[in-house]
């Protein structure tokens, strides 16, 4: 089966600025992927080459079978776009500024953009120019779905969105991929990827860190360990603790009991078997956040810089 | 759904009124001129001064035929306001389609559309050029708008073909069919 999405050494330089530095992709159909980084790891520059918007200064791109560039027209009406930087102007209405969009892109079946504006929650009927940039937002969401493409584009798609009409979006993105459309989305928002993404690429400066999917993403992540112990001295605990290497960041706080906590980095383990040696008044393992795992290879990689 | 040129109606459906404006700093310029032709240019006091004028002047002016219709609109109207306007018309229209659309940051969502950016570049210009097309054929009806009423009216009055240009017959065909000689 051909990938939907495959980029093979994709480099693009600014100057002498590298913003994409020899990326290496590959989407399945019918799959949500997700790209996380800071503001300037290349997510947006990376989203531009697919739509042929700007060209690759070395390696390639094929996005549905297809060289973007060879693809033209065609290839784009297959293709949903929501720009990360959306600027709308005009005094034309909402209905207006989609039924353009509409003639430039896939067909529209009748009926989709009202019920998409619906769902979303926006007003068609107002001029483009006046609406807050959460409502052009939704403008955005929408001519990017109305063709039902086979695949979206999506940059930080959920900016500028409250949380009732993000859940809404996650929920489209989640329709679209039982449909069989693939969707490639960027955010910062790490729980939106969460919650939508099957496979997450990390990009940072320009270069791939890791592609997981969200379980092994989650797996590998920092957990944060807080416990209560009785009957024991810091020394010992901190000398049992010091053989388990995932455990970082250990603070150990003497009063009637000792309080310690630490950052578990992978494996459990080893921090179980260490501190069953002890009488445990309490302990709390908090659930792994995306967020914070992916800070954590964020720093991993600049402390190997 | 396939209707041609998508983006040659838009640009043309956002700019009428910015159009309707441009029309009327047309209009304004030329009803500034042309009604004063008879008390500048076909006025003999004038003459007299222009023959006064060094020729290197007047050809500098571009007065050289200001005497007559023709040369008088195209020494005032289509060779200054009227110039100037279409420029000033064309120079902002043009910047503001490509260049003005890059640098809002809004080309990006059409170019991911399906049109090639040749298409964008060729439908646009079209616009424009449809712009600056109308505001001159605006100009040319309202210069001969007067000019041809009056013809029909004298042409429902003069029964016989054969009569001899008057004065007012004279003043009531196109301005440059009467040069004055000089």
């Amino acid at each position: 089966m051909t990938l939907a999405l495959e980029t093979q050494a994709l480099t693009k330089r600014y100057g002498r600025r590298l913003a994409l530095d020899a990326v290496d992709l590959a989407v399945e159909p019918g799959t949500v992927f997700g790209v996380i980084g800071p503001n300037g790891a290349g997510k947006t520059t990376t989203m531009r080459l697919l739509l042929d918007i700007i060209r690759p200064t070395s390696g390639s791109a094929r996005v549905l079978g297809q060289d973007p560039r060879q693809g033209g027209v065609e290839l784009r009406r297959r293709i949903g776009f929501l720009p990360g930087e959306l600027r709308l102007e005009g005094r034309v209405t909402g209905r207006a500024l989609l039924k353009h969009y509409a003639e430039i892109s896939g067909p529209v079946a009748p009926g989709v953009v009202d019920s998409l504006a619906q769902r979303l929650d926006l007003d068609l009927s107002r001029q483009v120019r006046k609406l807050s940039k959460g409502n052009k937002q939704k403008l955005g969401v929408v001519q990017a779905f109305m063709h039902q493409p086979d695949l979206l584009v999506l940059d930080e798609p959920t900016s500028g969105l409250d949380p009732l009409v993000q859940q809404e979006f996650l929920t489209m993105v989640r329709e679209a991929k039982n449909n069989g459309q693939t969707v490639f989305l960027s955010s910062h928002v790490l729980s939106e990827i969460q919650q939508a993404a099957d496979s997450v690429a990390i990009l940072r400066a320009g270069r791939i860190v890791t592609v997981s999917d969200v379980d092994t993403l989650r797996a590998t992540a920092l957990r944060r360990v807080n416990a209560t112990i009785a009957d024991a001295t810091a020394d010992a605990v901190r000398t049992a603790f010091a053989r388990d290497p995932h455990l970082v960041e250990l603070t150990i706080t003497a009063g009637d009991s000792l309080t310690i906590a630490g950052t578990l980095e992978g494996d459990i383990d080893p921090f179980v078997k260490a501190i069953a040696a002890f009488t445990v008044v309490d302990l709390r393992v908090e659930e792994p956040d995306l967020e914070e795992s992916v800070l954590g290879l964020y720093a991993k990689e600049s402390t190997d810089d | 759904m396939t209707r041609p040129l998508p983006l040659y109606r838009r640009s043309l459906g956002e700019s009428w009124r910015s159009l309707i404006g441009w029309s009327l700093g047309f209009l304004a310029a030329l009803l500034l001129y042309v009604p004063l032709f008879s008390s500048i240019g076909g006025n003999p006091d004038m003459q007299a001064l222009l023959d006064s004028l060094p020729p290197a002047m007047i050809s500098a002016l571009g007065y050289g035929a200001i005497a007559t219709g023709a040369g008088y609109v195209s020494a005032t109207f289509y060779g200054l306001m009227g110039f100037a306007l279409s420029t000033i018309a064309a120079v902002a229209w043009s910047s503001a389609a490509i260049a003005g659309d890059e640098e809002l940051g809004s080309l990006e969502l059409t170019l991911a559309h399906g049109v090639t950016r040749t298409q964008v570049v060729l439908e646009r210009s079209a616009a424009i050029i449809t712009k600056l097309v109308w505001l001159n054929v605006l100009s040319v009806l309202v210069i001969f708008a007067p000019t041809t009423a009056r013809v029909s009216a004298s042409s429902s009055v003069t029964s016989s073909p054969s009569v001899p240009p008057s004065s007012e017959s004279a003043c009531s065909s196109p301005w440059w069919a009467s040069p004055r000689e000089h």
